[in-house]
């Protein structure tokens, strides 16, 4: 075994230094931001177009998008993919409420 | 026949200003769809086209419903009257649905490409009997000849047809189509009812929703893993951070500031994101502070969950020693599994400078792992038989150990070298572990595993801080980094010259636009005092010639 960290104390209270909070760089782990971007797109093809498939995308998208999401990122930005998501699916059965058809994959 | 069906299908014209609309539609049976198909087929395409006006006039429906018209229903003239019924269908029930007064821009527009590929159609099919009816005119059908009666509907009687109000009212009789060819007649008409399969009206089948069900139940699954998923990361976290608390505390005067509060805080795990924690330990001798990453994997997503199926992976932890330039000398020292250890060496930066591969025959070490030194002597003093044991116990633990002095991460690519910069070197020792089990057990205790190699760190961190190079290799170290600064300046001097040019040339344009927005007279003072300032820029030389000639 390893012997444990020398007996002498080596702990400074003169060498303290605060954490600085970890800014995540453009680029690194982009999921989230892509998740939240196609739930946009999906929810507009939803609301525009009726394409209950794609309403029906966007609130995964943005599910997925919330979950992979840092603490540090803008809530808002979730918040607001996820009402929009959830408006498109709503609108679009207020507008036509047939069932969704396969054919419209197709 | 002896029960004649009477229908009255009345249209108000574009706007459904004049008449009542569907609600009074509403009222009137609907027509069956053999009925229709029955008026469709035999009155021709311009009934056909009545109709379809008078659905869209009155009760404002979108004629985007008629989408819902598969495409092997469309054959010959009874594409109409399978169009019509179905959006009799829909007229019928969107009426009942409030919000459908409301209707957005982009169904009109369907409405419109709908109409006009309809009316292309029929007119390719047959141009003479549109003229005879307009879409302001009240209809009314008989045909005697099949039994049906078409009459004024009880609630809104409609006047008998008088020869001079032929103009607004048109009442379609045999006689009406007397003038029409038997051959602009669809193919199929020929007297025989040619019945087709409408689309079926789905209301009031659960059943046919099965694909929203089968999303909701998605969507249920899906936030019931976020929140199982969640909880045992939480779970992990905390279970490494209490086993590891007591250690830690002991190396350190602040175990677990976040950073934000205004006073020191402590015992804080910051969370990052749903599977991702740190822990920021600092105040001891030898180091600025330690950053201790809890990788998790993403259990709260289970597309991350399902993918783990197909590939596993694992959750690691990650300790990032910061050093002061003080603590640390030029050390360069890698040991990591041979598998990517060519991979990492050409895209870590300093490894790609300094590093060499070392023999691992002298160090006790599993034959899995590889070492990447700038110096025998660096890997010789901290690569000591109680480390190298410690690793090969815990070797499925192990992962890799980084230190460098002159760290600078990994090598930025080509294409973005232009736009970022190199960060600037650090002193850094990284320590990498993995909780074995490919995270499939996910006991809490599993992440006691690692306390043997956290011990490790801080002791390789104690070492470190006492380490002094030889001075040969001081020297020699020393040289390799004078001469990697040289050639990062050399290889960024002209990308500095390049950007420098074209700002120039991006002010030189600028002012050029500014002059020739002024009159000729400020232009003619400006071109005076750039001449002048050329002048004065050479005027040494001037100087001397004046000189000479005087």
């Amino acid at each position: 075994m390893v012997p444990a960290p020398s007996s002498n104390d080596l702990r400074r209270r003169d060498r303290i230094v605060r954490y600085k909070p970890y800014v995540p760089k453009e680029g690194e782990d982009p999921m989230a931001e892509y998740m939240n971007l196609l739930a946009m797109l999906f929810s507009m093809c939803g609301l525009m177009m009726r394409f209950k498939w794609a309403a029906w995308a966007a609130v995964y998208c943005a599910f997925i998008g919330f979950s992979n999401s840092r603490s540090s990122e803008d809530t808002k930005q979730i918040f607001s993919s996820f009402m929009l998501s959830i408006s498109s699916v709503v609108m679009s059965y207020l507008q036509s409420p047939t069932p969704m058809a396969i054919s419209y994959f197709s | 026949m002896s029960a004649p069906v009477t229908r009255s299908l009345r249209s108000s014209g574009v706007g459904g200003g004049g008449t009542t609309g569907w609600e009074k539609m509403n009222n009137v049976p609907i027509p069956q769809q053999p009925l229709l198909s029955a008026w469709a087929g035999e009155l021709g395409i311009g009934a056909c086209i009545g109709l379809i006006e008078c659905n869209t006039a009155n009760c404002n429906l979108g004629l985007s419903r008629l989408s819902y018209v598969k495409p092997e229903w469309i054959d010959g003239t009874l594409q109409f009257c399978v169009v019509l019924t179905d959006a009799f269908n829909w007229s019928v029930r969107l009426c009942e649905c409030p919000t459908m007064s409301e209707r957005s821009v982009m169904s009109s527009v369907w409405d419109f490409v709908w109409v006009a590929l309809f009316l292309a159609v029929a007119l390719g099919q047959s141009e003479d009997p549109f003229a005879e009816f307009d879409t302001d005119e009240t209809v009314v059908i008989e045909p005697d000849d099949y039994d049906i009666e078409v009459e004024n509907s009880p609630e809104e009687p409609v006047a008998a047809p008088e020869p001079d109000s032929l103009d607004d009212q048109v009442v379609i009789e045999d006689e009406d189509f007397e003038g029409i060819n038997p051959s602009d007649k669809p193919p199929s008409g020929n007297n025989e009812l040619n019945i087709v399969n409408a689309p079926v009206n789905m209301k009031g089948h659960w059943e046919d929703y099965y694909l929203e069900i089968i999303g909701l139940i998605g969507v249920f699954v899906y936030a019931l893993n976020f929140y199982t998923g969640k909880s045992i990361n939480n779970r992990l976290a905390n279970a490494w951070f209490e086993h590891h608390k007591k250690l830690l505390s002991d190396a350190f005067c602040i175990v677990g500031d976040d950073g934000v509060s205004k006073e020191i805080s402590e015992d804080m795990l910051v969370k990052e994101s749903e599977n991702r924690f740190v822990l920021w330990c600092t105040g001891r001798l030898g180091c600025e502070g330690i950053k201790i990453e809890i990788k998790l994997l993403r259990r709260q997503d289970l597309i991350s969950v399902l993918s783990q199926i197909f590939k596993p992976q694992s959750d690691t932890i990650t300790i990032t020693t910061y050093l002061s330039p003080d603590d640390m000398d030029s050390v360069v020292l890698a040991v990591m599994p041979r598998k990517g250890l060519k991979r990492l060496q050409q895209e870590v930066q300093d490894l790609a400078h300094f590093a060499t591969e070392k023999k691992t025959d002298k160090f006790d070490l599993p034959s899995q792992l590889g070492i990447l030194a700038e110096f025998s002597e660096v890997s010789n003093e901290f690569l000591s038989a109680p480390v190298c044991k410690t690793i090969s116990e815990n070797i499925d633990v192990f992962d890799s150990i980084h230190f460098s002095d002159y760290y600078t991460g990994f090598k930025i690519s080509q294409e973005s070298q232009t736009e970022t910069e190199r960060p600037k070197p650090v002193k850094r020792l990284i320590f990498n572990f993995v909780i074995p089990g490919h995270g499939k057990r996910t006991k809490s205790s599993i992440m006691e595993t690692t306390e043997p190699l956290v011990r490790m760190a801080l002791h390789m961190m104690v070492k470190v801080h006492k380490f002094k190079l030889s001075k040969e290799n001081k020297n020699k170290a020393e040289k390799h980094r004078i001469q990697v600064e040289e050639e990062y300046l050399k290889q960024t001097h002209t990308q500095r010259q390049e950007a420098a040019q074209a700002r120039r040339d991006e002010r030189k344009r600028m002012e050029k636009e500014k002059i020739q927005e002024l009159d000729p007279e400020a232009q003619r003072r400006y071109e005076e005092r750039e001449y002048k300032k050329s002048m004065r820029r050479s005027g040494p030389r001037v100087k001397q010639l004046k000189v000479k000639t005087g």
